[in-house]
């Protein structure tokens, strides 16, 4: 019998059917651009921390913790984005969903925790900007038109087999996490709504999308996508095993959200119960 | 000066907090924008979406002005050359090559002649495409085939293989200097279903892989994509230009 090995462009390095250490898949590699990117976004981030040092009130609102989760997020995407792991994401749907979930539900968090507070003034541009971006139904649109048309097998294949799956469809999951992050943490109250109940059904809602492509994943007795049928996948697994392990990576890395947005639609319960008024902006907890 | 009138930073910039520190206590001008009617909302959410997919395609395009149906190398980099053993024309003797594109399109695979499914079907469909291609262009298109079971494929057993698809090179390269050149290409292989000595099976990377005349490695295809003839035709051609 011959098993068929799909190959990403570019692809190489590692030694296909072996069974990788950690070591040799977290060992970096060097997109300029990549990295370029990083460094200026880490290079901007630790300018502006320096210079909120300078004052008392800087360092009540940008506390060194925000920095080291920063630091945090920084790393996780430098390894999601520029390890070697990138090289067998033909041979593993496991470990390339994992990068996938890294980017758009452990590093979003993060990264918006590691925002100071800003009062930007909703009318200038970046406000709008903002505005239009973090508008609830926006954010849950993109996000699921992310999810949803990448994993559909026609957009998950194009992205094992065409450049997406290098550096362009990561960086999809990343902001369109960061976009849902942000409506459910609100880094920006000047611009953000405050209510638990608003932030809490968008949670849920924007959980479902993944929920549903993981139970998928984790029920279907085929492997769904054509590059993974018959790969010869690293670690001895099976193509479906590689699937249903996808569909609880996706399924656990989903969880956090959720529980989040139960916890914020209980506060806003809480607050209705409390008296409060429960409208679009009502039902604020203290 | 009021939030409105306050110039905004390019880089993160704290804005003292309320007197009293609570971060979620919101001035009164908070959230105007996020209070529109939920149908500006929608048309906003739609014009997003619409925006996303159509950035993705016009990315797609611009990355691949032409819409290649194989994986492409972006930019193309230089194929490693090989040196192996063929069977010479008569089929009586072997000897030595060194594989190089001389001014010919190459479609490069590596299998095995014991493989029951996949290389003879691969093999077939690169056939049917080479009779797809115009005689000008078939003059500068070639096939070659590394064997990942160097052990009992023979360079005459290869030939004979080649031939029986409509010809082609198919080259025997011994260990480990098969595994170095399997590595360049990112093609891997590992014998299976290990029956005795010589009753065996290999697993592999399916690929086939397109080198211009140049010498440089332009796209693959996966195995599953082979059929679609019309699609692989136009991918050689375009890069045949």
């Amino acid at each position: 019998m011959s098993v068929a090995v799909t190959q990403a462009a570019g692809a190489g390095g590692l030694p296909i059917g072996a069974n990788p250490t950690l070591g040799e898949l977290l060992s970096l590699r060097f997109d300029p651009l990549i990295w370029l990117a990083l460094l200026l976004v880490g290079g901007w981030y630790v300018y502006g921390f320096i210079r909120s040092r300078q004052s008392p009130q800087g360092r009540q609102s940008w506390p060194t913790w925000r920095a080291v989760i920063f630091a945090l997020a920084w790393f996780l995407t430098l390894i999601a984005t520029q390890s070697q792991a990138i090289t067998v994401t033909a041979n593993s749907m496991a470990l390339y969903m994992g990068r996938l979930m890294v980017l758009a539900e452990v590093v979003p968090p993060l990264a918006v925790l590691a925002l100071p507070r800003l009062n930007i003034a909703p009318h200038t541009t970046l406000g709008k900007l903002l505005g239009f971006f973090l508008d609830p139904w926006v954010a849950l649109a993109l996000w699921s038109a992310i999810i949803i048309f990448w994993n559909l097998p026609a957009g998950f294949n194009a992205s094992i087999v065409s450049n997406t799956a290098a550096a362009f469809l990561p960086a999809l999951y990343l902001l369109g996490g960061l976009l849902v992050w942000a409506v459910v943490l609100r880094p920006f109250p000047t611009i953000q709504g405050r209510s638990y109940g608003n932030r809490g059904w968008f949670g849920l809602l924007a959980a479902l999308p993944m929920m549903l492509i993981a139970s998928v994943w984790l029920y279907s007795r085929e492997v769904l996508y054509s590059p993974y049928v018959s790969a010869l996948c690293l670690w001895n697994l099976s193509p479906l095993q590689n699937q249903q392990i996808s569909g609880w990576i996706m399924m656990l890395a989903g969880l956090p959200g959720i529980a989040l947005a139960f916890g914020q639609l209980f506060a806003w319960l809480i607050s209705l119960s409390d008296g409060g008024d429960g409208g679009p902006e009502g039902g604020e907890v203290a | 000066m009021t939030d409105s009138e306050r110039p905004q930073s390019q880089v993160p910039h704290p804005e003292p907090s309320s007197p009293d520190g609570d971060q979620n206590h919101v001035t009164s001008n908070a959230a105007p924008l996020l209070r529109r009617p939920w149908y500006v909302s929608l048309v906003f959410a739609l014009i997003a979406v619409t925006v996303l997919l159509g950035g993705v395609a016009l990315y797609n395009r611009v990355k691949n002005p032409f819409p290649f149906f194989g994986t492409t190398y972006t930019p193309p980099r230089a194929a490693t050359m090989f040196s192996g053993t063929v069977a010479s024309a008569s089929g009586q003797t072997a000897q030595s090559y060194t594989f190089a594109p001389k001014g010919k399109t190459t479609a490069l695979f590596f299998g095995f002649t014991h493989c029951p499914n996949i290389c003879p079907l691969t093999l077939a469909y690169l056939q049917k495409v080479k009779t797809r291609l115009t005689a000008e262009q078939q003059k500068n298109f070639q096939v070659v085939l590394v064997s990942v079971d160097p052990q009992r494929d023979t360079p005459q057993q290869l030939k004979s293989y080649m031939d029986y698809f409509g010809g082609g090179t198919g080259v025997n390269i011994p260990e480990p200097r098969l595994s170095e050149v399997a590595r360049a290409y990112g093609v891997g292989y590992s014998k299976a279903d290990i029956k005795s000595k010589d009753v065996y099976q290999v697993n592999h990377t399916t690929a086939t892989y397109l080198i211009d005349r140049e010498g440089q490695l332009r796209l693959l295809w996966d195995y599953t994509q082979m059929a679609q003839l019309d699609k692989i035709v136009a991918d050689i051609q375009e890069v045949m230009r």
